[in-house]
């Protein structure tokens, strides 16, 4: 089974291209760095695969199922680089975590004794069980962050879509969020794709890169990547850079690649 | 005039279970519109009702049942027109504000006649509420209890976050249909209560002043409602005394009761500082 099949994508927007001729797999298990410069349609093209935005050409699939027939929604969390959450809305952080098992109610969404321990106990989990009764509104940027987290991993998703989910979070608690979501890759098998800038901080995490610029530039293993002919044409001489910065993580996967090919940028 | 005495007239009972089932209502859905920032749409409801009110009066049919379709079917306009990427919502608004003022307008110029009847509709009349007016609105703040309750959830998610809600499997389209559907009906109710000109305020103020003072959103919907029944018991109370029009004072007492609301957050505010 595909978690996700991405087949001959395009989408334009006011006439420009924004994505063209897009085609990649997910498979179980995969923990992806979807990469790209800003602009470059990553945030579009995850928006189009939950199906936010209609895709204008092309074919999404699922869990093997066609994006206009997919229902099964509890098995996908989702959180955005930023929630356009209303300034005075009065819910607490428990409310905005218990609303992550909409996904799960059939018919009437209306919530029980289960669904606030469950809510208790992820919350628990996620260190933010502390402030489960303050505003939302009234929390840091950090703290929002580790509660929206808790909302998208309380129905325990097989598959994870985070788009550029540690912009707000200090170093210390980006580093933590990696380990929890890096966790349930290994652990749950959760499927993950994740969009992010930082390629040394995913590194040491993911299996996988794809890099987007409006067309796939590169999708494959971590190894690939260092080797790859596309990234070197795409990069240039920032091609050495990024692997630097593999390297630095100490997550450049190719055996002896330090000493045989970069040993004079890391000594 | 005692409050026993004030509450023995017939009329006045069918004013106040109206215009209290009315503070209700609007009380409510102003909670989810309020925080949606689209409450202005009672504004351009009601304009778009003076259209509706006129034909209604022209054609010799009650105006609030010929005002019912046409705010309806105004409310779906508004919805697609602020879906739509080349419009901004507030713009969409102005828009079938303006254009419900003059079409109304309009009718009333071509009818001529009924500027008496039509100045009822403008700025309220809630004593003259009729018997029929009164099952409506019974029948109408059932339905509306019924749609909040049954998606109530729903339409929290689809409030805080639409992408969120939308990947949550609810329903966020048909959601904001219905939210701007029962936004049109309640605006033809309540415009026989304060009237056109005044109805976005009992969509708009109870909610705004129980957000200074309440936490919980369950909090923010029984302060809404408690505010909103308060003032509209009290400026028809009020209007028998001081012989003045009773949805001016209902909008006045709303406006007192957010002062001092304002107040009260003011004053947490600058403790916690």
């Amino acid at each position: 089974m595909n978690i996700a099949e991405v087949k001959n994508l395009s989408f334009s927007y006011s006439g420009q291209q924004v994505l063209k001729g897009i085609n990649f797999k997910i498979m179980p298990g995969d923990f992806i760095a979807l990469l790209g410069p800003n602009g470059s349609g990553k945030t579009t093209l995850i928006k189009i695969l939950l199906g936010l935005l209609p895709s204008q050409k092309g074919k999404i699939n699922l869990f093997d199922v066609a994006l206009q027939k997919f229902h099964a929604w509890q098995n996908i969390g989702y959180l955005e680089q930023k929630t356009s959450t209303p300034r005075n809305m009065p819910l607490t952080a428990f409310g905005v975590v218990r609303l992550g098992l909409l996904s799960t109610k059939k018919g009437l969404k209306l919530f029980n004794k289960e669904d606030n321990k469950k809510t208790d106990a992820i919350m628990k989990k996620l260190h933010c069980f502390s402030y489960k009764d303050k505003l939302f509104s009234e929390l840091s940027g950090g703290q929002q962050q580790r509660v929206l987290l808790a909302r998208t991993l309380i129905n325990e998703p097989k598959f994870l879509i985070l788009d550029e989910p540690s912009t707000a979070l200090d170093s210390s608690s980006r580093e933590e969020f990696f380990e929890i979501i890096s966790a349930l890759n290994k652990e749950n098998k959760t499927t993950i794709l994740l969009v992010t800038h930082d390629i040394s901080q995913v590194g040491k995490y993911v299996n996988k890169f794809l890099v987007l610029d409006k067309q796939i530039i590169f999708y494959g293993s971590k190894e690939d990547f260092c080797n790859s002919k596309e990234v070197t044409d795409y990069f240039g001489p920032y091609t050495q850079h990024l692997i630097d910065h593999l390297h630095t993580a100490g997550t450049c996967p190719i055996p002896h690649c330090h000493t045989e090919n970069h040993e004079g940028e890391l000594a | 005039m005692s409050f026993a005495e004030f509450i023995s007239y017939g009329f006045v009972q069918r004013a106040l279970i109206s215009g209290i089932l009315v503070a209700l209502i609007t009380a409510m859905l102003g909670v989810f519109l309020v925080l949606k920032r689209l409450s202005l749409i009672g504004d351009s409801l009601s304009h778009i009702a003076l259209s509706g009110v006129a034909a209604g009066l022209i054609l010799n049919v009650t105006p609030i049942f010929a005002a019912l379709p046409i705010v309806m079917f105004s409310s779906l306009g508004i919805l697609k027109l602020s879906k739509n990427n080349k419009i901004y919502a507030d713009s969409a608004l102005g828009i079938v504000s303006s254009a419900g003022i003059a079409l109304g307008l309009i009718i009333a110029a071509l009818a001529g006649g009924f500027n008496t009847d039509l100045m009822g509709f403008l700025f309220g009349n809630i004593l003259t509420v009729s018997p029929a007016e009164t099952i409506l609105s019974v029948v109408i703040f059932l339905i509306v209890i019924a749609c909040l309750y049954f998606f109530y959830n729903a339409l929290i998610a689809t409030v805080f976050d639409e992408n969120f809600a939308k990947t949550a499997g609810v329903k966020v389209d048909k959601i904001n249909t219905l939210l701007v559907l029962l936004s049109a009906v309640v605006v033809v109710l309540a415009v026989k209560t304060v009237g056109i000109m005044l109805v976005s305020a009992l969509i708009i103020i109870p909610p705004t002043s129980a957000l200074q003072i309440a936490k919980k959103f369950k909090s923010v919907l029984i302060y809404a409602c408690a505010f909103s029944v308060f003032a509209t018991v009290g400026g028809v109370y009020l209007s028998f005394i001081f012989n003045l029009p009773p949805s001016a004072l209902i909008i006045i007492l709303n406006l007192i009761i957010l002062c001092i609301c304002g107040l009260i957050k003011y004053g947490k505010t600058r403790k916690i500082n």
